[in-house]
């Protein structure tokens, strides 16, 4: 009988040593993804890694990766399933492909606006291994192209998208990053509409998609954030300009930092001469309101921040002026907000999530709308926006009066 | 006797009353009120406690099986004993096995189930053949580490910012009865109605004043805690999101992002639920075992390896983890767990109180004469 205890306790030690012989994974049998794309051809998947050469990213002076190998390697497969043209890609590698870096998908328009995004977000919120903090990001072009370039200063060019849209995001409101558990809750949202960034090529691909590249200062091929790309369920269905991605960042409460630029006076008489109103902090409410069957979204804008630059000739330092200053930036926010929302409607998506707003706050208007088959139409905006110019940071007057009292004798 | 004190029962009501619940989102089936449906679950299990807790206090001393037994006579007491038995073992089952599935689906796919099992079966089967005082300790131990590990998350979450509290409305857009229909029976029957097991414990509480006291206070605690772990994944996945994952808290716990360098916090989520999950199939285990020993005249140690045999085996009766889910969540939850939590204490409350009604009319009747 004593020796029962200790039995059981050799019995408890022994399964200390054998987990995990199962689900082992050495470091050099894997390879690590650092960005995915997904494009589609014909009936078939095509899904591309870029693969992180860890020789080649090990060295210790830093910068552009210029040693004599790529630091990334990239290759596509293709299958009818997501995870069957994964599976195809052991078919050509040495090593285990090890999804849990993986910071970026790509998705090309082909894929977005015909096959829609719903099996390619079930493929990824499923296995644990997939992170759904990945940033997504829509191309026009084909996918892959993007995992070719390689990007000066940063060697993992999967990593250097996923830091461009953090540092636009933080210093241009108009670019927002979207993460896959974002994304997907918003396409499931009935009541708005899914926004993703899109990543273009601008140049010469081929160019930059060499080694040499790197070694130029001029790059031949730059990658960059363009347009915004507007979905409807799970299907894309428009893309956004620029003005009105910033449009939308107003109507959806993510103004952070922004640049309005505006003319001297609101005839806009003096052409030639702009300003710059910087953006510090902004907040919108947004509120709806049912009079008589009719539905009213007021849309508040509070923006304060600073004047960053002139070419007005004008005295800064008088209440008046910038009263009247800050009367022209808030018709300038008003006008985008206005143009947006028309192209929104337009291209019926509710990208500002109007009708979740109402949804929250009349549910039996919402109840309504819903079964409308145009609801976005039945919905008038009421824009109110306040602007207030904090300071005119280190000079108070422009430079530009200094030109004129030089002209007086 | 095996004695316990009364924090020793704190922090296993806590430890017991955590234990796999916070993994999942009760009551998604009405979607954003699924924490209505939790705070119903937590009131409606308020009463459930009361009941048991008038169960036992007027026994001071005996277990679950001896009040059974000295109410409903031999023959009923004998075959509800071993109903409670087969009961304990089968939820004990139930916890061993979503164990080794969560491990399965997250941590280590190619380990095979069984052996998962076997190491959880032997670490309880070890701290059960212990006795009662000395699991009663490991949980006091471990209820710390656990506490702070889910303060550190809820801070972490808040932290990295991804909770979007207008999710949570328009809060009961469809009105009270589907989040009752939601709550009663099954958000009772799991996790709230479960302390049920506890009247096998509270028999060796060395303050019995306090035990009505500890018992409760400890139940709100858990239970705001619960609660605010359900918030949390609806805030944080969106109440659709949320409906379709297997496990969402430990998605929510994924999305934490702080300053670039403290991600992927999964590990100590499934370290946390672990401890849960030992406690509460532990508990269940001991439970089983201690009724047994009223049964059948063998030692306790032998007892104790043939009711872990008999966990260890039940648990390959789901063929698969989506059918064990199923017959858990969709089976028993409504039509067998009811059963052994509410029918049988409320006929044993009952009995209980029509006698001792009896007891005093009868004490009246011949305190004149």
């Amino acid at each position: 009988m004593n020796r029962w205890p200790f039995l059981i306790l050799l019995l408890l030690i022994v399964p200390l040593f054998v987990t995990g012989c199962w689900d082992s994974k050495e470091l050099n049998s894997l390879s690590i993804i650092s960005a995915t794309s997904i494009d589609r051809e014909r009936d078939h998947w095509v899904v591309t890694f870029q693969v992180i050469i860890p020789q080649a990213i090990a060295t210790q002076t830093g910068g552009g990766g210029a040693g004599s190998q790529s630091p990334t390697t990239i290759f596509s497969t293709n299958g009818r399933t997501i995870r069957e043209a994964m599976q195809n890609a052991s078919l050509e590698t040495s090593r285990m492909l090890f999804f849990a870096h993986n910071s970026i998908l790509i998705l090309s328009e082909k894929v977005a606006r015909e096959e829609g995004v719903g099996q390619i977000l079930d493929f990824f919120l499923r296995p644990f291994e997939s992170r759904e903090t990945m940033s997504i990001l829509l191309t026009k072009g084909k996918a892959s192209d993007l995992l070719e370039v390689l990007i000066p200063l940063e060697k993992i060019s999967g990593n250097a998208v996923k830091r461009v849209i953090d540092q636009s995001q933080r210093n241009l409101s108009q670019v927002q990053n979207i993460k896959l558990i974002d994304f997907a809750a918003r396409v499931a949202d009935p009541n708005a509409s899914a926004m993703v960034p899109e990543l273009q090529v601008s140049g010469n691909l081929k160019g930059q998609s060499s080694l040499d590249a790197l070694k130029s200062p001029r790059n031949e091929a730059v990658i960059k954030l363009g347009e915004l790309g507007v979905f409807r369920r799970d299907k894309l269905v428009g893309w956004l300009n620029g003005e009105e991605s910033r449009g939308v960042a107003w109507l959806s409460n993510r103004v952070k930092n922004l640049i309005i630029v505006y003319p001297c006076s609101a005839k806009g008489g003096e052409r030639d001469s702009l300003s710059s109103f910087r953006v510090l902090k902004s907040s919108t409410k947004l509120s709806s309101e049912i009079q008589g069957g009719k539905v009213t979204m007021k849309v508040q804008i509070n923006a304060r921040g600073v004047l960053d630059e002139t070419g007005c000739k004008m005295d800064l330092s008088n209440p008046r002026v910038i009263a009247e200053q800050q009367r022209i930036i808030a018709k300038e926010i008003n006008g985008e907000v206005v143009s947006t929302w028309n192209r929104l409607r337009t291209i019926e998506t509710d990208a500002p999530g109007f009708l979740d707003v109402i949804h929250r706050e009349h549910p039996d208007a919402w109840k309504k709308l819903a079964q409308s088959k145009h609801p976005l139409d039945e919905i008038t905006i009421r824009p109110q926006i306040r602007v207030n110019i904090e300071h005119t940071d280190m000079i108070n007057k422009p430079y530009s009066t200094l030109l004129e009292q030089n002209k007086r004798p | 006797m095996e004695k316990i004190d009364k924090y020793q029962l704190i922090s296993m009501t806590i430890l017991f009353m955590i234990g796999s619940t916070p993994l999942y989102e009760l009551g998604i089936g009405v979607k954003q009120d699924a924490w209505i449906v939790m705070v119903a679950g937590l009131l409606a299990g308020l009463l459930l406690l009361a009941l048991y807790l008038y169960i036992q206090r007027n026994h001071a001393g005996m277990d679950f099986f001896q009040i059974l037994n000295t109410h409903l006579g031999k023959l009923v007491g004998t075959v509800l004993s071993v109903c409670y038995v087969v009961y304990f073992a089968y939820e004990s089952m139930r916890n061993t096995r979503e164990f080794g599935d969560i491990i399965n689906i997250s941590f280590l796919p190619n380990t095979p189930l069984s052996l998962l099992m076997l190491v959880m079966v032997l670490l309880s089967g070890y701290a059960i053949s212990k006795g009662v005082e000395v699991f009663f300790r490991v949980a006091e131990f471990m209820f710390p580490f656990t506490i702070f590990g889910y303060a550190a998350l809820f801070c972490l979450i808040i932290g990295s910012n991804i909770i979007h509290l207008d999710r949570l409305l328009p809060v009961m857009e469809h009105g009270l009865v589907p989040i009752l229909e939601q709550a009663i029976p099954e958000v009772i029957s799991f996790p709230f109605g479960q302390i049920v097991v506890f009247l096998m414990f509270w028999s060796h509480l060395n303050e019995k004043r306090k035990m009505v006291r500890v018992s409760v206070y400890s139940y709100l605690f858990v239970g705001v805690l619960l609660l605010l772990f359900n918030v949390l994944n609806l805030a944080i996945l969106d109440p659709s999101i949320t409906s379709i994952t297997t496990f969402p808290l430990l998605r929510s716990v994924r999305l934490i992002q702080i300053a670039n360098f403290l991600e992927r916090l999964d590990p100590v989520i499934i370290l946390l639920i672990y401890i849960g999950i030992f406690v509460k199939m532990t508990a269940f285990y001991l439970g089983a075992v201690l009724g047994l020993a009223h049964l059948v005249r063998i030692s306790r140690f032998k007892l104790t390896v043939f009711v872990g045999a008999a966990i260890y085996g039940m648990s390959f009766l789901a063929p698969n983890f989506i059918y064990h889910v199923w017959i858990g969540f969709a089976q028993n939850l409504k039509y067998h767990f009811p059963v052994f939590q509410i029918c049988i204490p409320a006929l044993l409350a009952a009995i209980i109180f029509c006698k001792s009604w009896n007891d005093k009319k009868k004490k009246r009747a011949k305190q004149p004469s």
